[in-house]
């Protein structure tokens, strides 16, 4: 008994030990193996979006054929859910979204906010993260690029990308026997005051205007540009002394509104679809407005003037404002990790950039062709402007060359990079109301504008 | 131990079982309050994530000293005051005639709160057509069917209609809460000292003026306090109809606190301005408290 104990005893042992020396052998295998072999792939990343309420249906669309491409090039399920706010309530929705850090991977970012939600730390500079968004810079509009780059750095791609145009009723000018659309500012005082006293329009220009209103410094800023001349310095300064092009500008409007009457003083209440639809029923001879509008007031189904409304170049230099809403990825995308970023970036991808929907190894611009075929939404990509299919679409309401053509002259309005940009906004569009309104002279509302730049310019440091 | 008399263990017991939930309404009432007055006087710029010093009286002096506050407060108290006074009167003429028995008036007196029951942004953005300067339906009364005017008016784009223009929106969307209190208040109001004022020869006016109005002190000081408070929070009309122009004509307080935080992304600003319009409501309820003293009513007939 005794000697059948000893031997289970120094059995136990031996096995003991031989168990236990299997055992950290196999856990330093399996340490090397988990330091060495790939991370597992996910089952499933989840991308959240944000966006204002436009076409949502479409950007759906979008959404759905990216979930299939994806697990059919990465074999990884993706799930993207959209939550979309109306267009005036979005910025602050985005802030509280922010501020709450509600998960948001993706979201539309406009011009106007991408210095200060950049500094804010919410967005980021995408190329830092996936590299192969640089492979897009040359296909970019050059005032696209540089509206979405920041501190060098590509920050998203284009959703809607477009340009301030200058639009007249060719039948009111064949109606006053005026040949050509004006070639100076001075000239389109002329050509409103013949229109004026040929009774064919009593106030034959209007801007969206109203406070707040999206385009209203794009519109203002591309009168200004049009003259080849700058608003602000390279040491971000404003621009307002004798011979400037904000100083012409104001006084133009002044004039027009006040010692002519040719400019509707409503426009400091009117937004761009009533300036739209003030066009269409015939109520104003020009237009100045994101070019985007004038398939609809050219739209034979609900406008007066179908046909009529047609493009010149902005007067004198040609130059205009042209301005940006991308896709961009959050803070929050990159620091969920490598799995969240390849999501987000495969649905900014899809809805900015190239994707080979079909499987044929051929990628195309498959959402931005979408939004210009069917919304007539203008697009910040070059190789689209000769894209048969937009051009087709485009051709019933536009001279789509012509297009082209002022898209060339676009500039991306500096200003907007600055921190105190929105800050300034407000007061900026009171002093051009005030203007308007006969409340104060030229040189009064620069005054004003420049005193509130700089004390927002100091206060930024 | 409960007494049989049930007053004090029962008021105990009462308050107890209040206590959870009072308590949870009013941290939820005041937390927010408080964190936005620490908030004030905190540089909280979202362009500068995680730096939020106490800076004092900062962001009060840089509101003050802004483009915007001049019109902001100027606006705000002239805006409230209107909607205080039309509201007020507006209300206290059509609960009165509501109050006489006549045919239809039960009809009335729901119809009366259709305005009240409509979101405020959904009735701003129908006020924004019916303001239209050029297709507006007011324009079209106003030209073509009772001809006041020969041509098509700017109610939002012109400085000197502006303010009106927002007013009246907000007075009609108050009127149908005041009317309601008011009736309310009336029927309080014992028959019989109208009776007896009628056999010492008082006349409408006289009832009205000796009995009504006094009889109606709380109502008429719930209402003064509640209107006060919109017309200074008032946001929608101003943010939908005019964006605070033209030039700053309804330039508001609440449309700046709304656009420090949200444009301009100083939540600090944004919090010292909120606190600003609480310090005016608390003056206007200060002194309604001191003009309109009101008493504890007795028992009926005294």
């Amino acid at each position: 008994m005794t000697e059948q104990k000893e031997i289970s005893r120094r059995s136990y042992l031996k096995y003991a030990g031989a168990a236990v020396g299997v055992a950290v052998v196999a856990a330093a295998g399996y340490g090397i193996y988990q330091m060495t072999a790939p991370p597992p792939k996910p089952s499933k990343v989840v991308v959240d979006m944000t966006m204002w309420a436009y076409d949502v249906p479409l950007v759906r669309g979008s959404a759905d054929i990216i979930q299939d491409v994806y697990k059919r090039d990465k074999g990884i399920d993706l799930e993207v859910n959209i939550t979309d706010v109306p267009y005036d309530a979005y910025k602050s929705s985005v802030v509280s979204r922010m501020q709450a850090n509600t998960k948001t991977d993706v979201l539309y970012v406009e011009d106007n906010w991408m210095s200060i939600w950049d500094k804010a730390g919410w967005i980021v500079p995408i190329e830092d993260y996936k590299p192969e968004i640089r492979d897009y810079i040359p296909e970019l509009v050059p005032a696209v690029r540089e509206a979405m780059t920041l501190h060098g750095k590509l920050y998203g791609l284009p959703y809607y990308c477009d340009n301030i145009i200058f639009m007249y009723n060719k039948a009111h000018y064949d109606r006053t026997g005026i040949d050509e659309p004006p070639k100076t500012w001075d000239e389109l005082t002329q050509h409103c005051v013949q229109l004026k006293q040929k009774g064919v329009s009593d106030r034959p220009l209007g801007f969206a205007w109203k406070r707040g209103e999206w385009t209203f410094e794009d519109v203002l800023f591309s009168i200004v540009y049009s003259r080849g001349k700058k608003p602000i310095d390279d040491e971000g300064n404003l621009l307002v002394g004798s011979g400037s092009g904000l100083r012409d500008t104001f006084q133009w409007i002044a004039d027009a509104a006040l010692k002519y009457a040719i400019l509707d003083p409503k426009s400091v209440e009117l937004v761009c679809e009533n300036v739209q639809d003030a066009c269409k029923a015939e109520q104003y001879s020009y237009s100045i407005l994101p070019s985007y509008f004038i398939a609809a007031i050219n739209d034979p189904a609900t406008s007066k003037v179908a046909g009529q409304m047609k493009i010149a170049m902005m007067p004198e230099q040609a130059n205009t404002v042209g301005f940006m809403r991308m896709d961009s990825m959050s803070m929050m995308a990159v620091k969920a990790g490598k799995d969240q970023i390849d999501g987000a970036y495969a649905l900014i991808e899809m809805l900015g950039g190239k994707v080979d929907v079909d499987g044929d190894g051929k990628k195309e611009y498959y959402t931005a062709k979408q939004w210009a075929i069917k919304d007539a939404l203008p697009f910040g990509i070059q190789p689209l402007f000769q894209d048969p299919e937009i051009i087709s679409a485009w051709s019933k309401w536009v001279d789509v060359e012509a297009l082209g053509q002022q898209a060339a002259k676009s500039v991306f309005f500096e200003a907007k990079k600055y921190l105190w940009w929105e800050d300034w906004r407000p007061a900026f569009e009171t002093e051009v109301h005030k203007l308007i309104a006969g409340q104060v002279s030229v040189d009064q509302a620069l005054t004003n504008v420049e005193a509130e730049w700089n004390k927002l310019k100091a206060e930024a440091g | 131990m409960s007494d049989s008399s049930g007053t004090p263990s029962d008021s105990r017991f009462g308050l107890l079982s209040i206590l959870p939930t009072v308590g949870f309404l009013t941290v939820l009432s005041t937390a927010p309050l408080l964190y936005a007055f620490a908030l004030s006087f905190q540089k909280y710029k979202l362009t500068s994530p995680g730096q939020h010093p106490f800076i004092f009286l900062d962001n009060y002096a840089k509101v003050v000293d802004s483009y915007h506050f001049e019109a902001a407060i100027t606006n705000t108290l002239v805006f409230t005051v209107g909607a205080v006074v039309f509201v007020f009167v507006i209300s206290l003429i059509f609960s009165l005639a509501l109050n006489e028995r006549f045919r239809g008036c039960g009809w009335l007196r729901i119809l009366i709160l259709i305005p009240w029951a409509i979101p405020e942004m959904a009735s701003a953005l129908v006020w924004r057509w019916i303001y239209d300067s050029h297709f507006g339906v007011l324009n079209a009364l106003l030209v073509y069917v009772i001809p006041v005017f020969d041509s098509y008016q700017s109610w939002l784009g012109n400085p000197v209609y502006a303010m009106p223009a927002i007013l009246v929106p907000q007075i009609w969307k108050e009127i149908p809460l005041c009317v309601l209190l008011f009736l309310t208040g009336y029927s309080t109001i014992p028959q019989s000292l109208y009776e007896a004022a009628k056999i010492d020869g008082a006349n409408a006016f006289a009832r009205f003026r000796r009995i009504t109005i006094p009889m109606l002190k709380p109502i008429i000081q719930i209402i003064l306090v509640y209107e006060t408070i919109m017309g200074i929070a008032s946001f929608a009309y101003v943010y939908i109809l005019t964006g605070g122009g033209p030039g700053d004509a309804t330039t508001t307080l609440s449309w700046y606190t709304y656009m420090a935080s949200f444009s301009f992304a100083d939540f600090g600003q944004g919090a010292a301005i909120a606190v600003i319009m609480s310090i005016i409501s608390l003056i206007f309820i200060a002194l309604y408290f001191r003009l309109i003293p009101t008493r504890r009513f007795g028992a009926v007939g005294v």
